[in-house]
C-alpha cells in the first residue's frame, strides 16, 4: 500500500467507526431532546436503553427460526419495551408529580436489576450468552462506491441510516409544526399553552412515551445492530452520555446531532490512539472523548439554555403554585 | 429452633380464639400442643438432610458470561450432583453489594462460599476474619486466612503458548491483545503472552489495547468490537481477548474481518468454527471441584492452591474446530514449550520488571 492509501484507508476507518458510535448516542438523544422540550427531564434514559437492549435480544431470539424478520421484531420489542418503561416514569412523574431526577434514577436502577433477572431466569440454565439474528451491513447500491467517503458513510447497518433520516424529521418537527410548536411552549411555560386549551400533561406524556421508545431503540442498536449478544449492564453508561448530548446540542435535534458525531469521533480517536500502540497511558486516552467534549464545550458553544419549565411538575391545583 | 416454637405460641397465643369456658380451654389447649408438635417435626424434618450448603457468588459478570463464571458453575455444578450437595448461586451484580450477599451466606451456616474473581479479595478478607467457621474459597485472589482457601492459576504459563502459537502463525507480523481492565490479574495474560511472541519471533510486534478502567470494562462488547476492529484494520490478524465479556466484541469483529482469535477461559473453539486459534481454560473448573471435593470429604484447608500448566490449571484446546489451523510442526514447537515450562526451564514472568 501507498502512503497515501493508508492515510485513506485510516480516515475512512475513522470516519465510520465515529458514525457507528454515535448512532446509539443520537437516537436516545433525539428522544431526549423532544421530551425535554415538552419540560421533562428523563434521567431514565439509561434504564430504558438497557430495556430496550435486553427485550431487544429476547425479541429477536424467540423469532429466531425467521432471520430477515427477527431483528425487526426485536427493535419493535425493544421500542416498545422502553415506551413502557417510560410509562412507568410518566405515571409517578406526570401524574403523581414525583421528582423526576429521583424516579429516573429508580427506574435505572429497576431496569439494571429486572433485566438481570430475567435474563437470569430466561436463558440462566443454559449458562451461554445467545447470538441473536441481528442487522447485517447494508451497502447502498452507487454511493457506497463513491471515492473518499462512499464506504465509511454508506455501508452501515440500516439504523444508522434510519436514526440520520431521523434528524430532520424532528427538526421540522419540533421547529416548523403546529404540534411541534406547542411542545416546546410545554417547555417554556406551560400554563400559557394550557390557556389556549392545550393539554399539557397529555403532550407531555406523548413526548416521554416516545423518549421512551427512542432509548428502547438505542439499546436495540447495541444488541441487535452492534453486536448480537446481550450482557447484563452492556449499556454503561451511554444513556448518561445521550443526556449529556442533549444539553451540549442546547436541546436541537442538529446540533445534537453534531455533538454525537463530535462524542463518536472521540471515541473513535482513542479506540485508534490505542492501536497505534504509542507509550501514552490507556486511561488517558480513554478520557479523549469526554475532553474533546469539554473543550469543545466551553471553547464553542457557550453558555447553554435550558427550556424554562424543564423538569418542574405541572399540574395541580390552580393557584396554589405557579409555573414558571 | 426450640426459641422459635416457643415464640411462635408466645404470638399465637392472642390470635386463638378467646378461652372462656373450661372446655374451651381443653381443646385449645390440645390445639397449642397439636401445633407445637406439628411445628417440632417440621423443623425437624428441615434439619435432618442437612445437605453440605455450597455458595457460589459471581462478581459484576455473572452467568451468561461465557467464560469465568460458566466455568466455576460448570465445576459448582460437577461436585454438587455428584455427592448430592446443595448449591446456591447469588449474582449481586453491584460490586458494593458482595461483601453483603458473603455476609449472608456465613450467617446461613453455609458450609463453603465461592467469590469468584478477584474484586472479591477484600470483602472475603473481612467476613473470613467474621466468621472463622466458615469456609470460603476465593479465585485469582490471595487471602491470608486459615479458612480461605485461595486459588489462582499461572495463566500467564498459558498465553505464553497461545503467544507461541500465534508468532508461528501470524502472516503479518502484528499480533493484538484486548483487555479488560488493567489489573496486575489482566497484565499478567498480556506479560506471558508478549513473552510467548518474544520466545518465537522477536520481529513481531505486539499492540496492546484495554477496554476501560473501571470492571465495567469486562461488560462493553460495542467498545471490545471498535478496538478490534481498529487493531485488525492496523494490519493485526491474530488478536487474544482477555476481556470477559467485551470479548463477545472481539468475536464479532473477528467474524466479520475473517480474521483469527484466541478465547480465554473456557472453550470457544465452536463459537465460530475455523476462526478460534485457540481457547486457553483456566483451570477453574477444575480447581472448584476440587475445593467442594475437600470440603465433602472434611479435607478442607486454607492457603494457597496454586494452579499451572503442571497441574491442569491452565490449558489450551485443540479441537475438531481449529485443528486444521495446525501444522504438526508448530504443535510439535508448542509441545516443546510447554514441557520446558513444566520442567521449570522457562520461567514465564507475569509482571513488568
Amino acid at each position: 500500500m501507498t502512503k497515501r492509501q493508508i492515510v485513506k484507508n485510516m480516515f475512512e476507518d475513522i470516519l465510520a467507526a465515529t458514525i457507528r458510535g454515535a448512532t446509539p448516542l443520537l437516537l436516545a438523544a433525539l428522544g431526549e431532546v423532544v421530551s425535554q422540550r415538552a419540560g421533562v427531564i428523563n434521567i431514565g434514559i439509561e434504564g430504558m436503553m438497557l430495556m430496550g437492549a435486553f427485550f431487544g435480544m429476547v425479541g429477536s431470539y424467540y423469532t429466531a427460526e425467521l432471520p430477515w424478520l427477527a431483528p425487526w421484531c426485536g427493535l419493535f420489542i425493544a421500542g416498545l419495551s422502553g415506551l413502557l418503561t417510560a410509562a412507568l416514569f410518566a405515571f409517578f412523574a406526570l401524574r403523581l408529580r414525583g421528582d423526576q431526577v429521583v424516579i429516573g434514577t429508580a427506574v435505572t436502577l429497576l431496569a439494571l436489576g429486572l433485566t438481570e433477572v430475567i435474563y437470569q431466569r430466561l436463558f440462566g440454565v443454559t449458562g451461554t450468552s445467545l447470538r441473536v439474528p441481528a442487522f447485517g451491513q447494508l451497502e447502498i447500491p452507487i454511493l457506497s462506491k463513491l471515492p473518499i467517503l462512499g464506504g465509511a458513510l454508506f455501508s452501515h447497518n440500516i439504523l444508522v441510516f434510519l436514526t440520520f433520516l431521523l434528524v430532520p424529521c424532528v427538526y421540522i418537527f419540533l421547529y416548523h409544526t403546529q404540534p411541534g410548536l406547542r411542545i416546546r411552549a410545554c417547555g417554556e411555560h406551560p400554563r400559557a399553552i394550557s390557556t389556549v386549551g392545550a393539554n399539557v400533561l397529555g403532550l407531555r406524556t406523548v413526548c416521554l412515551l416516545f423518549a421512551g421508545a427512542m432509548a428502547g431503540m438505542a439499546g436495540g442498536y447495541l444488541s441487535l445492530a452492534d453486536v448480537p449478544y446481550f450482557t447484563p449492564g452492556m449499556t454503561v453508561g451511554r444513556g448518561f452520555i445521550a443526556l449529556a448530548i442533549v444539553i451540549f446540542g442546547k436541546w436541537h435535534p442538529v446540533k445534537a446531532c453534531g455533538a454525537a458525531l463530535l462524542f463518536g469521533l472521540g471515541s473513535a480517536l482513542d479506540v485508534r490512539f490505542q492501536a497505534a500502540g504509542w507509550d501514552i497511558p490507556y486511561q488517558l486516552l480513554l478520557m479523549l472523548p469526554y475532553v474533546l467534549c469539554l473543550a469543545v464545550l466551553a471553547g464553542f458553544v457557550g453558555r447553554a439554555e435550558a427550556p424554562l419549565a424543564l423538569g418542574k411538575p405541572y399540574g395541580g391545583r390552580v393557584g396554589t403554585r405557579h409555573y414558571p | 429452633m426450640l426459641i422459635m416454637v416457643t415464640e411462635f405460641q408466645k404470638r399465637a397465643a392472642p390470635l386463638l380464639p378467646c378461652t372462656s369456658t373450661k372446655k374451651h380451654g381443653e381443646i385449645i389447649l390440645n390445639i397449642r400442643i397439636c401445633i407445637t408438635i406439628f411445628i417440632a417435626c417440621f423443623a425437624l424434618i428441615n434439619i435432618a438432610p442437612a445437605a453440605t450448603k455450597i455458595g457460589l457468588i459471581y462478581d459484576v459478570r455473572g452467568r451468561g458470561d461465557l467464560s469465568f463464571c460458566d466455568a466455576a458453575y460448570a465445576g459448582a455444578k460437577k461436585a454438587t450432583d455428584e455427592w448430592g450437595l446443595k448449591l446456591t448461586e447469588v449474582n449481586p451484580g453491584q460490586s458494593a453489594d458482595t461483601e453483603l450477599a458473603l455476609r449472608r451466606l456465613a450467617k446461613l451456616k453455609y458450609d463453603l462460599i465461592i467469590g469468584v474473581g478477584f474484586l472479591f479479595r477484600e470483602p472475603i478478607s473481612r467476613v473470613a476474619a467474621d466468621f472463622p467457621d466458615v469456609k470460603f474459597a476465593l479465585i485469582d485472589a490471595v487471602v491470608d486466612a486459615p479458612n480461605v482457601a485461595s486459588l489462582t492459576y499461572r495463566a500467564h504459563e498459558g498465553t505464553f503458548l497461545a503467544g507461541v502459537m500465534a508468532a508461528l502463525k501470524t502472516k503479518t507480523k502484528q499480533i493484538g491483545f484486548i483487555g479488560g481492565m488493567k489489573v496486575p490479574l489482566v497484565e499478567a495474560f498480556e506479560i506471558g503472552y508478549a513473552a510467548g511472541i518474544q520466545a518465537t519471533n522477536p520481529d513481531i510486534e505486539l499492540l496492546v489495547d484495554y477496554v476501560g478502567v473501571t470492571p465495567q470494562a469486562f461488560d462493553d462488547p460495542a467498545k471490545g468490537k471498535e478496538l478490534a476492529l481498529a487493531q485488525y484494520h492496523k494490519g493485526v490478524d491474530i488478536i487474544l481477548a482477555a476481556a470477559g465479556a467485551s470479548g463477545l466484541g472481539v468475536l464479532e469483529a473477528a467474524k466479520s474481518m475473517q480474521k483469527l482469535i484466541i478465547w480465554v477461559d473456557s472453550n470457544g473453539n465452536h463459537l465460530i468454527p475455523g476462526q478460534v486459534l485457540t481457547s486457553l481454560i483456566k483451570g477453574v473448573e477444575i480447581s472448584i471441584y476440587e475445593t467442594i471435593q475437600r470440603v465433602h470429604e472434611e479435607s478442607f484447608t486454607g492457603g494457597l492452591k496454586d494452579y499451572g500448566l503442571k497441574n491442569g490449571g491452565v490449558e489450551y484446546i485443540i479441537d475438531e474446530n481449529n485443528r486444521e489451523l495446525f501444522s504438526d510442526e508448530i504443535l510439535k514447537k508448542v509441545q516443546e514449550f510447554k514441557e520446558k515450562i513444566i520442567a521449570g526451564d522457562i520461567v514465564v514472568p507475569h509482571e513488568r520488571e
